[in-house]
């Protein structure tokens, strides 16, 4: 058996490849990552504010534990990692061997320029004659043949784009350091041979190219332009002037009106895309927000949608944010054409109304926000074990990427470990506590991984890691496991999680105590020691990693037309009694569904998700039981995003009849004569219907469990709902701040059922990088504390973010946890008098230099 | 809580508020008074700590007298929980500053009932001494006679805070003839209880004080305005602050003084400090002369840094220069500024938390 060079070989380094790559490497497994571009980033290269909180954080992406392994610089500049290797533009060709011995061809387009001569001057560039559209900006600019790949790329050199170099030679003559050999000047693509143990392929995306259709005038007009060119155009580095130059490459006019147009290629059967991409209602929000902040009240934005799907849990408060606030215009309509206008790169939008009129409109920009236009990817591969393939349908926000890559991750390092290709290089529990270690050093840890709550997340992640072969205990409050299970009604979810809890339960490394509830907590990533009571009984148990997995529940009375009427009943109720005979019986004619029931707006300001898509269901279950009931919905947005879009095609389909409606005009439900009746008002009819449904289901949306006990006791930030909070929501959506201390499924935001199993591996995914390795290692650098200097002022203590100081109540003193410090400084910062100090400050006499004379 | 209760003075306000406070001492409702008091040395009255009803006759509560904040030593007895109930008679800039100090967790104010005076604003130690004939009546003399007040410092004649807030008992002495009465109510429950052992028996209203607060409050306002906009002028650059401070001489005077300064050990006394002489000398080297004491810009802008979110404005460090610099006043524009960015009242609120040790993630 040869042995593999790299543990796994990664293909596609956009976010989803870096963070598997990240997460192995920290594992201890040696990465190859493979980027057909010159610069890994992906296409996050090209977007620099990410939402909801409109910065960047890229660099978030690095792991906080085991730091010290990688360079913590901007991502934007390149990943620089002791344990993964980048080739760039570079392609795999094919595949040969099995799981734990492939061989694979790699072809690799050298950059034309020697790394070891080049110096970063850029001469070459200057010199360069040609002139070709950057793909870049999306064309909206121009750049040389000889190009840096990205603008902030590390080392800064350039490569050579083979398409467009002519071969003059006037690089090679400006180069001052000899950089560029006269042979070089051809594309030679050198093809090599590595060996991996597994595969892990990221297609990455490729938006829809709407010049493929005349619809949208795209190519035909220079103010037609894609969300990617937009986002270009709105960098820093942006290519607007704000004088009415006209249209010469490098510029664009500041228009007074921006139209954004969604679902370009996304939920249009013409296009042959029946599903939506997901994100790109949010980013199109996103760069209306920010157009508001960069260029001023006096623009004009609007957005024409079908349904604005702002389904993660914060979303809803950020559309609110951009409708109130920042004041964009959100018109519920397709557009119908994009002509042109009457002054100079001026265009009409027509679109229809929601009252069904059509109207035209004159705006400078229109933006089109081009979903993705799914390939098969990879034709070369064979799909076999061993190589994993992420699913490449709709584009996924940040993080839903980073949880469905980490996800995949775990599978890896599952399938390694269960065919004993890798083994955790786990040597056993320590056996007491070694004695109080500094920055830098390393300290022996618990293997085990506690996981609070036994429901679909909890189940999956234990298992996960189970099976990967390090040990689990599962506590939970009920006394089976399942979590609301039990009220499910869907035989596959049924069957899923019998099997789940069967596999918990017969598990030799997974432990489980029921009903047992968490009483005292202490400790930091690795060695963490909690007290359980289980029947009365104190138990401690001391772990490694916790995963919070409490779940959520549905919202059972506390919602408008609550026993109203025992024909008003919650889409769960509906549901279960669906399965029961009486309801079929009774034949009834027509069944009424209302969306969004107390929710979207506060104080429950979020989308549930699960139930757009589970009126759907039950609304074809109705239809195809029952063909003649008439099934009405009334929504607001319908929240059928991905593949679940194919779904609500269906339903339409199949007659279900549906009915927008908005917050403060919601259907109104009420009793005459005994019976209930909804009121609610049909926009193309433009009045009021009021109907007299046999049953009125209610989607009341989920809520979470209560966590104010469990965020008190372990030190974890709720969200004003009750869930749990993420270091990051959009880089590290399964982190708390507590290094070692996850947050996965519904305790986390409201998730389906398939997406809460998802969340679970990759909770596991983490946790097994935290615990794979026999020893943590503390953050290099962490401050000095100066006792005799300290005031007690706790304001170190305030200021840390990662709850890192604690004070020492018998000395009075202030004392640091080196594991959980992760060097950033902020204590130091804000402590008056240096009592804290990060040691090896450097320049530190820069200021006095600044300031006196 | 909140009615004004009347207290008869019977032509000597400070002997009456004086029995309140022994009242206070012989029924237990406190252990120990901390009010200014004339000491057996001390020429002024100087914060004073009573625990003997008997020996509060040396207790001068209406003096115009601060020889510096109180609020330091008023947390020093508070630091922690010592079995002890005290009375802390304060300033509302000493009340506001031992507000700030709870929240840099450097006093409990569990222990304390904070009584609070209306404050016409204090004289320097020095003019005191020159305007202070008689030690018997001078207080009363200075609360009935514009002519005295006029005397008080730049800082309190441009205040517009004099009334005291978060007391537990407030003093109110504006708008009242303090011959005949003076005014007492409760900010909170521990107070409201507290005056009960008191026992001030009529309850009336006076108008005319919410009028003259008013009416002085504007009058203080203007010159709090136009000092504040002539204060801003001179500092512009870095060059006219430096000229603003020239004459510094790290005396650390002002440090000392001031009430929110509350490390144990200040930076400038740490190794941070201490260069090594060939810093200094490269530094001489570089422009060419070096002003000694070194450090002097980088010592007023790091107390502005430190504690600029938190002056409450007292005034003392200006008070206490050597080289009449006036620091009040610039370290009263910086950090009017830096409270309105950050939104934030330093004493207002025990409660609020202090600006740079709050993280918004919700900032766009």
């Amino acid at each position: 058996m040869t042995v593999p060079k790299s543990d796994i070989l990664i293909s596609g380094g956009g976010i989803a490849g870096i963070r598997s790559a990240l997460t192995l490497a920290e594992c201890g497994l040696n990465v190859l990552l493979v980027e057909n571009s010159p610069a890994v980033g992906g296409m996050l290269l090209q977007l620099d504010h990410q939402f909801p909180n409109n910065n960047c954080g890229l660099c978030r992406l690095l792991y906080s534990a085991d730091r010290d392994n990688c360079e913590q610089t901007c991502l934007r500049k390149g990943l620089f990692h002791s344990h993964i290797r980048i080739l760039t533009r570079s392609a795999i060709q094919s595949v040969e061997g099995s799981v734990g011995r492939f061989t694979v061809r790699i072809s690799t387009v050298p950059g034309g320029i020697d790394p070891e001569r080049c110096t970063g001057c850029g001469s070459c560039e200057a010199a360069c004659p040609i002139e070709t559209p950057d793909p870049f900006s999306n064309g909206l600019k121009h750049r040389k043949a000889v190009y840096l790949p990205a603008p902030h790329s590390m080392p800064d050199q350039r490569v050579i784009d083979w398409k467009a170099c002519t071969q003059c030679g006037d690089c090679i003559t400006a180069c001052p350091a000899d950089a560029i050999h006269p042979t070089a000047l051809a594309e030679t693509e050198t093809i090599h041979e590595e060996q991996t143990a597994a595969i892990m392929l990221f297609p990455g995306l490729k938006l829809y190219n709407p010049a493929l259709t005349d619809l949208y005038q795209y190519g035909k007009n220079p103010n037609i332009i894609t969300s990617v060119a937009f986002e270009r155009w709105l960098s820093s580095t942006r290519i607007i002037s704000d004088e009415n130059t006209d249209n010469s490459n490098n510029s664009m006019v500041l228009p007074q009106k921006i139209a954004w147009v969604q679902c370009v290629g996304s939920r249009n059967l013409n296009f042959g895309t029946d599903i939506c991409s997901s994100a790109c209602c949010m980013i199109s929000l996103k760069q209306a927000v920010l157009t508001r902040q960069k260029f001023g009240p006096d623009i004009q934005l609007t957005v024409f949608y079908m349904d604005l799907r702002t389904y993660q849990k914060t979303y809803q408060q950020y559309r609110d944010q951009a409708e109130q606030e920042f004041h964009v215009n959100l018109i519920r309509s397709r557009v119908h054409s994009i002509e042109p206008g009457p002054g100079h790169n001026d265009l009409y939008i027509s679109f229809v109304t929601p009252e069904g009129t059509r109207q035209e409109e004159v705006f400078g920009i229109a933006v089109l926000a081009c979903g993705n236009h799914p390939e098969p990817p990879y034709p070369q591969i064979t799909p076999q074990e061993g190589i994993f393939i992420a699913d490449h349908e709709g584009i996924r926000d940040i993080a839903e990427t980073m949880i469905h890559s980490t996800a995949i991750t775990s599978r890896v390092i599952r399938l390694l470990a269960k065919s004993g290709v890798l083994k955790p290089t786990f040597s056993g529990d320590i056996k007491k506590l070694e004695p109080a270690f500094g920055s830098g050093q390393s300290y022996g840890s618990y293997s085990s991984t506690l996981i609070i709550g036994g429901g679909a997340a909890g189940l999956r992640s234990g298992l996960v890691i189970a099976q990967a072969g390090l040990p689990v205990t599962i506590i939970e409050q009920q006394p089976a496991l399942g979590g609301g299970y039990h009220n499910f009604h869907d035989p596959e979810l049924k069957r899923n999680m019998e099997q789940m809890i069967q596999a918990a339960q017969h598990h030799e490394l997974i432990q489980i105590h029921a009903p047992a509830s968490v009483i005292a907590h202490q400790g930091f990533a690795g060695r963490f020691e909690t007290r359980i009571l289980e029947n009365q009984v104190e138990i401690l148990i001391r772990h490694g990693a916790i995963i919070l997995a409490t779940g959520a529940r549905s919202v059972s009375t506390d919602y408008p037309g609550n026993g109203l009427h025992e024909r008003v009943i919650t889409q769960f109720e509906l549901e279960q009694r669906l399965t029961q005979p009486d309801f079929w019986a009774s034949q009834p004619s027509q069944v009424v569904m209302l969306q969004c029931v107390g929710m979207r707006q506060p104080p429950r300001n979020y989308c549930s998700r699960i139930c757009c898509l589970k009126s759907l269901k039950l609304a074809l279950t109705i239809k195809e039981k029952s063909p003649e009931t008439e099934v009405v919905i009334f929504f607001r947005d319908m929240m059928t995003y991905g593949s679940s879009e194919r779904i609500y095609h269906q339903a339409r389909r199949q007659g279900v009849i549906f009915m927008p409606y908005i917050p403060n005009h919601e259907p109104q439900l009420k009793l005459e004569q005994g019976k209930p009746v909804v009121q609610g008002y049909d926009p193309v009819l433009q009045e009021e219907v009021r109907l007299t449904p046999d049953w009125i289901s209610l989607a009341v949306g989920l809520v979470p469990f209560p966590t104010d006990n469990l965020s008190r006791i372990l030190g974890i930030r709720c969200d004003s709902y009750g869930f749990f909070e993420a270091s990051d929501p959009k880089w590290r959506p399964l982190e708390s701040e507590r290094t070692g201390v996850l947050i996965a499924g519904c305790a986390r935001a409201p998730l389906r059922f398939e997406e809460a199993l998802l969340e679970g591996e990759a909770a596991a995914a983490a946790a097994l990088q935290l615990l794979w390795k026999p020893r943590l290692k503390s953050a290099r650098q962490s401050p000095q504390l100066r006792p005799a200097l300290c005031s007690v002022c706790l304001a170190c203590i305030k200021a840390c973010p990662f709850q890192a100081r604690i004070i020492n109540p018998e000395l009075y003193r202030i004392e640091l946890n080196p594991a959980a410090c992760q060097g950033c400084g902020l204590c130091a910062a804000v402590c008056p008098n240096s009592a804290t100090i990060m040691p090896d400050q450097a320049d530190q006499d820069a200021i006095f230099d600044l300031l006196e004379n | 809580m909140n009615t004004v209760l009347e207290l008869k003075t019977a032509n000597d306000p400070a002997q009456a508020l004086v029995s309140c406070l022994q009242k206070l001492l012989t029924e237990k409702a406190v252990d120990l008074v901390m009010a200014p008091g004339y000491n057996p040395h001390s020429a002024l009255p100087m914060p004073t700590l009573f625990a003997d009803p008997a020996a509060m006759s040396s207790a001068d509560i209406l003096t115009p007298a601060a020889p510096f904040n109180a609020a330091r030593q008023a947390a020093s007895l508070i630091r922690q929980p010592a079995g002890k109930q005290l009375a802390l008679v304060l300033r509302p800039c000493e009340i506001r500053a031992l507000i700030e100090l709870t929240k840099l967790n450097q006093c409990s104010l569990d222990n304390a009932l904070i009584i609070g005076l209306d404050c016409l604003g204090r004289i320097e130690n020095k003019i005191l001494k020159t305007l202070q004939t008689d030690q018997e009546n001078f207080s009363l003399r200075f609360w009935q006679n514009p002519d005295l007040q006029r005397h008080i410092t730049k800082t309190c004649a441009s205040c517009v805070q004099f009334i005291p807030i978060n007391s537990d008992i407030r003093v109110h002495l504006i708008g009242y003839d303090l011959s005949t009465a003076i005014g007492l109510s409760s900010g909170t429950e521990k107070g409201l209880a507290t005056l009960k052992h008191i026992d001030p028996s009529v309850t009336a209203e006076n108008t005319s004080a919410a009028i003259e607060i008013e009416q002085l409050r504007q009058q203080r306002l203007q010159r709090r305005e136009a000092l504040m906009q002539e204060t801003e002028e001179k500092l512009g650059v870095m060059e006219d602050f430096q000229a603003m401070i020239a004459d510094c001489l790290n005396c650390y005077n002002c440090r000392t003084a001031c009430p929110v300064c509350y490390c144990k050990e200040c930076v400038f006394l740490t190794d941070v400090f201490r260069h090594p002489p060939e810093i200094i000398f490269r530094r001489c080297q570089k422009n060419s002369l070096l002003k000694l004491p070194p450090d002097t810009t980088l010592f007023h802008i790091t107390r502005m840094t430190h504690i600029g979110h938190a002056c409450v404005e007292c005034g003392h460090c200006s008070s206490v220069c050597p080289s009449d610099i006036p620091v009040a006043d610039m370290f009263r524009a910086v950090s009017a500024r830096v409270q309105e960015a950050y939104h934030y009242q330093p004493g207002a609120d025990v409660a609020e938390p202090i600006p740079t040790l709050c993280f918004d993630t919700e900032l766009p």
